[in-house]
């Protein structure tokens, strides 16, 4: 079997590929990705990955510093096996921030939680490396198409507001965005529409602040993200969807507790770092969508395009990808459900179009008992 | 999909590190001998424009073959059930050689002989192979692995009156996904059981996986990835296959049985006389306890399904037939088709369900009685409507001669038809009684949900979880039936409507 990977690259050599962006994290199990490609299919001067030797962006390894319980007494560090799906997560949605469509798809010996902690990742991976300020024509772009009466979150300051999309207009050669809160029409400019985003959830659902205490799931983000927390904890947005069987990942998602290490006094659901809408106690903003793979059920509420979409089992992935082709994927498929064969038989026809290796996804070491593919997509 | 906690997980993977497979060859001359002869007579059967006349023979040989050489217990067992076949065998051997000519005659008798002699012999072989696993005095937490489902519970009783030192544990391949971790498992084989469910062996649930497989079969090693360009593989170091017998070698291309999708869903679709409607497009599928069921393609298509392992609030869903996997429980009616909001409007109508049933069936055999005089349904529907009944289109008439039809909406269209059924004079009592089982129906609709997750929720779910089949009386003495979906034909038929949702026990030899 050809090998994909590259190793991962210690700390004093991250530096080889001058790091365009450090993201303040802690420095250990740094890994680099934009280095060469080894995939013996993909020469190295072909390969888009290789052409962009000095972009490496630094990951922080979050996941090696979470602890976690699902029910158990006891407290534990995040298992290897999970960690490799968190940064799996992590690391896809890097890439995609970074212009690189990706389809990574895993078989693991256990689908359990795999999904969930790549969702996760993912949410993770997008706050820790997303740009601050989003490309404003794209965004506004994005509100102006939205149908009028489409609930936003708007901040204002250190508020954040629940509104409904009202249009755009044009004044005196300016262009604005209304939106309508408390029966009042307000003009947000367009240079500043980055501070409306779509979402749900209503006056009485939304904090008064960004910031309303310390205490709980707001105290563990903010341990594990730093200073990207305030903006994780405030803007609403959807940056992974999870697709699959919403009564399982529910029972997943509510059993996991999390806490930084060496922080015991600290604990907050798995919930509070993947942000789920639908599963956000009062107050939450959301960051993700779980979404169930059922025909009658499948629904995709958002306009906007998340960067990673999860797909878990092969229904999921065979069925949904093309409606979340903008996305990066990645797709769980278990061996012992019976639409496996279809599932990898979708893996391996995407494969055979891909654009290339993902070499960022190299230094990963994939658990015992598991197989991981991983390419660009061609589209 | 059962939740699986991350202890368990965690486990799975431990397995998955150091997992290994290793292949012990089982011999038996005289089941050789007779799977050897089931073998010549399937392949000069293969040699055919139309076997069909020879079935009747190959079949109940093929089901003998299959479970001899699988299930553990002493060949003469009467729980094994080959002894009838044997029977069954041997009343059909006049019958191959009319069909088959002398050599297939020939053939078949050879099979008899075969057979008769296995079941005098009193041997048990694969038992002794899957006792012989573990070694006296070994405290391993043992389970063996069975490729028919349905005989994990009789071997497992049988197993359990030895009074071995330490238990063995019986599986089926569903048992197996979320089993605790083993320490050896035992897998009969031959593996070409398992081609469409490699789980068993590529997640590993135990670190040592000992496949039993039969001398006189040619195995192949299972793959170890499945995706292009992958890194990583499943978790399991396979040894080499045992050296080849000096005995004929038999591949699973030639062996393997496969369910006979035609004669399966010739047999649900089977129309009867009282058929008028135009039929729809249906998909076969084969359930558990040897049971199968024609689910609809088109329309309506949402069913019950029941998970096992959910939470209590979400054990009983309504989802689309296009999310059912093999694997997954249905509930259904246990006898009659439709939906399950017949026997549920019963039990909300208690005492006077009977009654009014039978005016229902009554009316409805009048109008089908005076409907295929009309030879037509198109013709009948333009009379009804000279007759008076406005409504009437041949597409309503369908509606009205179906079972969830109760009355028309209109009391004018209704003395129209109860002419037609030669009911003139009961016209009322029959449309009021009709109006108590819409009533009841539309009770039924609205708690239809509650009433089986109240029923999935209070019930000891052991008979669904070992055998795949439960049946839940209700109190009034009406009953649905779960059932695990075994597999779904991989072609869609044309049937009738009547014909839905209808759980039929089908013949054994069609099925493995």
């Amino acid at each position: 079997m050809a090998g994909l990977g590259l190793a991962a690259v210690p700390e004093s050599a991250s530096t080889a590929g001058e790091p365009i962006r450090d993201l303040g994290k802690p420095a250990s199990n740094v890994v680099a990705y934009g280095t060469a490609c080894r995939y013996e299919r993909c020469p190295e001067e072909a390969c888009p990955m290789a052409r962009r030797l000095d972009e490496v962006v630094v990951i922080p390894n979050i996941a090696a510093g979470l602890e976690l319980t699902d029910g158990a007494p006891s407290w534990r560090h995040c298992p290897a096996w999970l960690t490799f799906f968190f940064q799996l997560g992590q690391r896809v949605a890097a890439a995609h921030e970074e212009g690189t469509k990706t389809c990574a798809v895993v078989i693991p010996p256990v689908r359990s939680f795999a999904a969930l902690f790549s969702a996760t990742g993912a949410v993770v991976g997008v706050a820790t490396t997303a740009r601050a300020i989003p490309d404003i024509d794209t965004h506004f772009s994005s509100l102006a198409s939205l149908k009028p009466g489409t609930p936003l979150v708007v901040k204002m300051g250190e508020k954040i507001y629940a509104a409904r999309f009202s249009g755009a207009t044009e004044r005196s050669g300016a262009s604005y965005i209304k939106i309508e809160y408390k029966g009042m029409i307000q003009f947000l400019p367009k240079q500043e529409c980055h501070r409306a985003q779509v979402g749900s959830g209503g006056k009485r659902s939304l904090p008064k602040s960004v910031r309303p205490s310390r205490g709980g799931s707001i105290r563990v983000v903010e341990a594990l993200l730093g200073d990207e927390a305030g903006e994780f904890l405030s803007v609403p947005t959807v940056d992974a969807v999870l697709v699959g069987h919403v009564t399982l990942l529910t029972q997943e998602l509510e059993s996991v507790q999390i806490r930084p290490e060496g922080e015991p006094a600290a604990a907050a659901p798995l919930g509070a770092l993947l942000r789920p809408s639908r599963f956000l106690p009062d107050g939450g903003i959301p960051r993700s969508l779980l979404v169930s793979d059922r025909v009658s059920e499948f629904e995709l509420p958002v306009a906007d395009t998340p960067h990673v979409a999860v797909f878990d089992g092969a229904r999921a992935f065979s069925r949904y990808r093309s409606q979340l082709g903008e996305s990066s994927w990645i797709a769980i498929l278990d061996r012992c459900s019976a639409t496996f064969s279809e599932g990898v038989d979708v893996a391996n026809q995407e494969f055979a179009v891909r654009r290339g290796t993902a070499a960022y996804l190299g230094g990963l070491e994939v658990p015992a008992g598991a197989e991981l593919q991983a390419f660009e997509r061609a589209r | 999909m059962k939740y699986v906690d991350i202890a368990h997980a965690d486990a799975y993977y431990s397995v998955a590190r150091s997992a290994g497979l290793a292949w012990r060859a089982v011999a038996h001359p005289g089941l050789e001998e007779f799977s050897e002869a089931v073998l010549s007579l399937s392949r000069l059967a293969k040699q055919q424009d139309d076997d069909t006349g020879w079935r009747g023979f190959t079949y109940p040989a093929r089901r003998a073959r299959n479970i001899a050489t699988t299930v553990p217990l002493p060949l003469a067992h009467p729980d094994l059930g080959i002894a009838p076949l044997f029977a069954q065998l041997e009343r059909s051997l006049s019958a191959l050689r009319v069909y088959g000519g002398d050599e297939a005659g020939d053939l078949g008798e050879r099979v008899v002989a075969a057979g008769q002699a296995l079941i005098s012999l009193g041997d048990a072989p694969l038992l002794d192979a899957v006792l012989g696993l573990v070694e006296a005095g070994e405290d391993v937490n043992y389970g063996v692995l069975l490729p028919i489902p349905e005989y994990v519970a009789t071997v497992g009783r049988f197993i359990g009156s030895m009074g071995l030192e330490h238990p063995i544990r019986m599986l089926s391949r569903h048992d197996l996904i979320s089993v605790d971790p083993l320490d050896r498992l035992a897998v009969v084989g031959p593996l070409y059981w398992y081609r469409d469910h490699q789980y068993v062996l590529t997640s590993p649930r135990a670190p040592q996986i000992i496949v039993l497989t039969w001398a006189w079969y040619r195995e192949h090693l299972p793959a170890r990835t499945a995706l292009e360009g992958s890194r990583g593989h499943a978790g399991i170091k396979v040894q080499p296959l045992p050296a080849a017998a000096a005995a004929p070698q038999i591949g699973a291309d030639e062996d393997r049985s496969a369910v006979d999708w035609q004669s399966v869903s010739r047999e649900l679709s089977r129309s009867s006389e009282n058929d008028l409607s135009e039929p729809v497009v249906a998909r076969a599928a084969v359930l558990a306890g040897r049971y199968a069921v024609l689910l609809p393609e088109d329309g309506d298509r949402v069913v019950w399904l029941l998970d096992p392992h959910a939470p209590s609030e979400h054990r009983v869903a309504r989802v689309d037939v296009a999310d059912l996997e093999p694997g997954h429980v249905i509930v259904v009616r246990t006898s009659g088709g439709g939906d399950l909001i017949v026997p549920i409007a019963d039990e909300i109508l208690g005492d006077d369900a009977a009654a009014l049933r039978e005016l229902q069936r009554r009316w409805k055999a009048g109008l089908r009685r005076w409907v295929r005089q009309r030879r037509t349904i198109s013709r009948a529907a333009a009379e009804l409507r000279r007759a008076g009944c406005t409504k009437s289109s041949p597409q309503n008439l369908q509606n009205w001669l179906g079972e969830r039809s109760l009355r028309t909406e209109d009391r004018r269209d209704w003395q129209a038809l109860m002419v037609a059924a030669s009911l003139e004079a009961e016209a009322e009592t029959i449309w009021k009684a009709m109006g108590r089982l819409h009533s009841a129906h539309s009770e039924a609709g609205m708690s239809i949900g509650r009433r089986l997750r109240d029923m999935a929720n209070t019930s000891p779910l052991d008979a669904l979880l070992a055998s795949g089949r439960q049946v839940f009386g209700l109190a009034r003495g009406g009953s649905v039936t779960a059932f695990r979906i075994e597999g779904f034909s991989p072609a869609p038929i044309r049937c009738p409507p009547s014909r839905l949702m209808v759980p039929t026990r089908v013949r054994d030899e069609w099925l493995t």
